[in-house]
């Protein structure tokens, strides 16, 4: 019987829940300021636990596959601790986001003009938009930390395709001729 | 084509179009489409600072991501199109990947350490450089097990046998 491949669910759901609620604490979220670091850091450890929990090697789809899930759920679980967070801090909702249009205004005039026109979009809407977003951006870089984890952790050679000759065993030499007729007596 | 040269081509192909990305904003608002360089802008609030103060600034207006940001992004494409010549390839993933890696951050980190402590002034330039470092290290570690899926994919749909494919590689 072959052994089952390594689960993605448990460690994408554990990765992906972690990091994403870090994700949304104020200081320590900023870490994905510095190229989605926590959200790479979350797909690595995803592959890392894939790594332990399996008796086969890891292959790179499957390590791809549990850093996308982690990504996805990472980037509803941050939307959810950012949201509560703000709301339980008592501040304002899109704080963050309010900051990145000044920042986006502070580089000329008319940049400022439209900051101030996105600035008038709903905190709800914006909330949904920047979900949106991170569901891409988490998916890409929780890919990225997949496969890195894999390629970091993954020690194991990769198991031959069944019925494919393993480059280090011999070809299996071709059968004998059959005899000629013997002669009728 | 073969399988290397497709799959290190498409990554290429991605990581210019990423980089292409970035750069919308300052030419944007450079032709006076503000609003449009404002919004593209914002979409990468996600994943950067975006500080204008600590960002490359082509064109008179910052890029969609600080400086360090831009370096890695661009040295993951200069990783892919070096990665286009196979005898690079061999000997560039020939180490590995933990090492790589590791030896990778070396130089932001010493940068880091160095213009924190007021030993090196802290410019732009120098973090864009040394975090290419690392887009380079990763696209050595990410291309190849790209390639790996590739050939797995395409040994799994039948349309060629592992042993045939790899023969095709070589020679």
């Amino acid at each position: 019987m072959q052994p089952k491949p390594p689960s993605v669910w448990q460690p994408a759901l554990t990765a992906g829940f972690i990091f994403g609620f870090v994700s949304g604490i104020p200081l320590v979220g900023a870490l994905n300021c510095m190229c989605c670091s926590l959200i790479l850091g979350a797909g690595v450890t995803c592959s890392y636990l894939m790594v332990r929990s399996s008796s086969i090697p890891l292959t790179v789809g499957r390590s791809a596959m549990g850093g996308a899930l982690t990504g996805m759920f990472a980037a509803l679980i941050w939307v959810i601790t950012y949201a509560a967070i703000s709301i339980i801090l008592g501040g304002e909702l899109m704080a963050d986001f309010d900051k990145a249009l000044e920042r986006a205004a502070e580089i000329n005039p008319e940049a400022r003009e439209a900051a101030r026109v996105l600035s008038g979009v709903g905190a709800y809407v914006m909330l949904s938009i920047m979900l949106v977003l991170a569901f891409f951006f988490y998916t890409i870089f929780g890919i990225l930390g997949g496969i890195i984890g894999r390629a970091i952790f993954e020690r194991r050679p990769p198991v031959p395709e069944a019925g494919a000759a393993s480059p280090m065993e011999p070809m299996a030499p071709p059968p004998p001729p059959s005899p000629p007729d013997a002669p009728l007596s | 084509m073969t399988l290397h040269r497709a799959v290190v081509f498409a990554a290429a192909a991605a990581a210019l179009g990423w980089n292409l990305m970035l750069a919308a904003p300052p030419l944007l608002h450079a032709v006076g489409e503000h609003e449009a360089g404002t919004l593209a802008r914002l979409v990468f609030a996600p994943i950067c600072h975006q500080d204008p103060a600590r960002s490359l600034a082509p064109l008179g207006s910052p890029l969609a991501v600080c400086a360090r940001c831009s370096g890695a992004y661009l040295g993951f494409l200069a990783g892919a199109m070096i990665l286009i010549f196979r005898s690079v390839r061999r000997r560039a993933t020939g180490f590995a990947p933990r090492s790589l890696l590791l030896a990778s951050i070396v130089p932001t980190a010493a940068q880091w350490v160095l213009a924190a402590s007021g030993l090196m002034p802290d410019i732009a330039a120098a973090r864009a450089s040394t975090a290419a470092i690392i887009g380079v290290a990763i696209s050595f570690v990410i291309i190849p097990a790209l390639e790996s899926l590739a050939r797995d994919i395409a040994a799994a749909r039948g349309s060629i046998s592992k042993g045939n494919l790899d023969a095709a590689e070589t020679s």
